[in-house]
């Protein structure tokens, strides 16, 4: 069975420079999308990525790249919506160009969808309460 | 007909029908607004958004020996002290000297209604009365003799819609507009906002007693900038920003859910305010303008790209235009984003007619009602000159927020 998963893979310093992407698709089978990318040689990397491919490989080459020392993390967990303090008035809305943060047309409360998110984080310093946050 | 001691008894007994704004507008639509009249009492409007001007004086009490505070700061956000001597009013805009525009005078109000503690440091002149010249102190807003919030500028009756026509992202206190008619942003709560309930002010003025920050407060008259002149629609709503109004409260019974503090980007701090009035359905007239629905209230969208006080129009839409998500401009979609809580204006206009039902919140009539006849007027520059602009490129006090 085909499938998608979004991943947040974390470079330490030293493993920046080593090639993963590439073993996804050849070895695994993967068709890798890169969402975002923050690559800087000796500084510790981060890549946001979207895999399609069968389960199982998916599971094999995210085990692989963790066998290299690199942290894998589901994409949803990283953001951040602290819906206590949210007060749903809306300004992250207009940096939302995925649309995973929606008003609710009945309640008028903030949603939001993590499967749509691509952590662009542009929502994390528009949100005037601070309550949306990006944790690595 | 009705009186505000009629409907007060009624309250006192427990016998008042009172309605939210969103609720009335079901019950005329369904049996008309004569039964509106008949039946309705009193209907809750509220609003809850960033209002800028907005403010707390406050009392610190005297130190020993006492000082003549000139210059206070409270968690390194400046206070204006030329008053009596330990008297201060903190700006809701004021921002901190070591965090910009992270922390300012909205989030010392918001921690002081949380409970938390406020370093103060204060700097004096020596006087034969005073004779001390700096103190520090750690206070709270139980040590305080005196919280009031008192907010120049608040309620607005309407408020413009924003665009943005440029090139380029412009960060504005109606949030991010997107570069080419990216989106518009609009504020107010539209068929919940008090004003636009009483387009006319027939019973919103000095003395009407409120929900303010989660707590009591009053109205004290007009706003600065209040516009009653502003254009209005067949139904008497403006189809701008119009009236305002000035409200004042002890913050000591407030709830920092209903006050919080915001920095928008780029822009600057605020406080997001949360106020809920009752209007007294006296009579027909006010039970069809309590009635007036998001789909009969209009704004105008304005280009905030152009950088002039008076700026180009892309014509009005309505709020429930606004509301469902997108409105047209030059003949394109444009989605379309709110920039005060809807969510939390129902919440009030709930939580004060809970009040008002449960016979613990009672209408006060105003003794003066707000002028219909004041001007709105720009500043007017000595001959020949033009405000100065900063030079492209040059050096900005920091502004950023990250």
């Amino acid at each position: 069975m085909t499938v998608t998963r979004r991943v947040v893979l974390t470079f330490p310093a030293n493993l920046v420079e080593d090639t993963i992407i590439y073993r996804l698709i050849k070895d695994y089978d993967l068709i890798v999308n890169i969402l975002r990318a923050k690559i800087i040689p000796k500084e510790i990397g981060r890549i946001v990525l979207e895999l399609q491919g069968k389960v199982e490989n998916i599971k094999k080459g995210l085990s692989f790249v963790e066998s290299k020392g690199i942290g894998v993390k589901s994409l949803a967990q990283d953001i951040q919506l602290n819906e206590d303090k949210c007060v749903s008035c809306g300004m992250c809305l207009a940096v939302c160009h995925q649309k995973a943060l929606s008003l609710n047309p009945v309640t008028w409360k903030i949603e939001f969808n993590r499967d749509d998110c691509i952590l662009c984080e542009q929502c994390v310093t528009v949100c005037p309460l601070r309550v949306i946050q990006v944790a690595f | 007909m009705k009186t505000y001691e009629e409907i007060n008894e009624k309250i006192k007994q427990g016998k008042a029908v009172v309605v939210t704004a969103d609720e009335v507008c079901d019950l005329a639509g369904s049996e008309g607004i004569k039964a509106v009249a008949e039946k309705v009492d009193v209907v809750t409007t509220a609003t809850f958004g960033p209002m800028c001007s907005s403010g707390v004086f406050l009392n610190f009490g005297h130190a020993d020996p006492p000082i003549k505070m000139h210059k206070v700061w409270l968690n390194d956000v400046p206070a204006y002290a030329s008053l009596a001597a330990v008297d201060a009013y903190l700006g809701a805009t004021a921002i901190s000297d070591t965090k910009y525009l992270e922390y300012g005078g909205a989030h010392v109000i918001e921690d002081l209604l949380a409970g938390k503690t406020i370093h103060l440091e204060a700097e004096g002149y020596k006087t034969d009365c005073y004779p001390a010249e700096r103190v520090t102190a750690e206070i709270t807003l139980e040590s305080l003799n005196q919280a009031i919030l008192l907010n120049p500028r608040n309620a607005y009756q309407n408020y413009s819609a924003a665009t943005n026509s440029s090139l380029r992202t412009l960060h504005t206190y109606m949030g991010t507009l997107l570069p080419k008619f990216g989106n518009v942003a609009y504020s107010t709560s539209g068929q919940l906002n008090p004003l636009m309930n009483d387009p006319e002010y027939r019973t919103i003025g000095f003395g009407t007693k409120i929900f303010l920050g989660g707590g009591i407060g009053y109205i004290l008259g007009e706003g600065t900038q209040h516009n009653p002149n502003q254009i209005r629609g067949g139904n008497k709503v403006p189809l701008s920003s119009a009236a305002t109004l000035m409200l004042k409260g002890d913050l000591k019974q407030m709830n920092a859910r209903y006050l919080r503090g915001a920095t928008i980007k780029n822009y600057g701090v605020s406080l997001m305010v949360g106020i809920g009035i009752p209007i007294p359905v006296l009579d027909e007239g006010i039970a069809e303008a309590v009635s007036v629905r998001d789909k009969d209230i209009y704004t105008t969208i304005y280009d905030y790209s152009v950088e002039k006080l008076s700026k180009p129009t892309y014509g009005r839409v309505s709020y429930k235009e606004l509301r469902s998500g997108s409105v047209q401009i030059n003949g394109n979609r444009v989605p379309a984003n709110p920039v005060a809580s809807l969510f939390m204006a129902r919440e009030i206009a709930s939580v004060l007619k809970e009040w008002i039902t449960r016979g613990e919140f009672f209408l006060v009539e105003p003794i003066q009602l707000l002028p219909r006849d004041t001007r709105f007027k720009p500043l007017p520059l000595n001959t020949g000159e033009t405000p100065v602009l900063p030079k492209k490129g040059g050096s900005k006090k920091d502004g950023s927020t990250l």
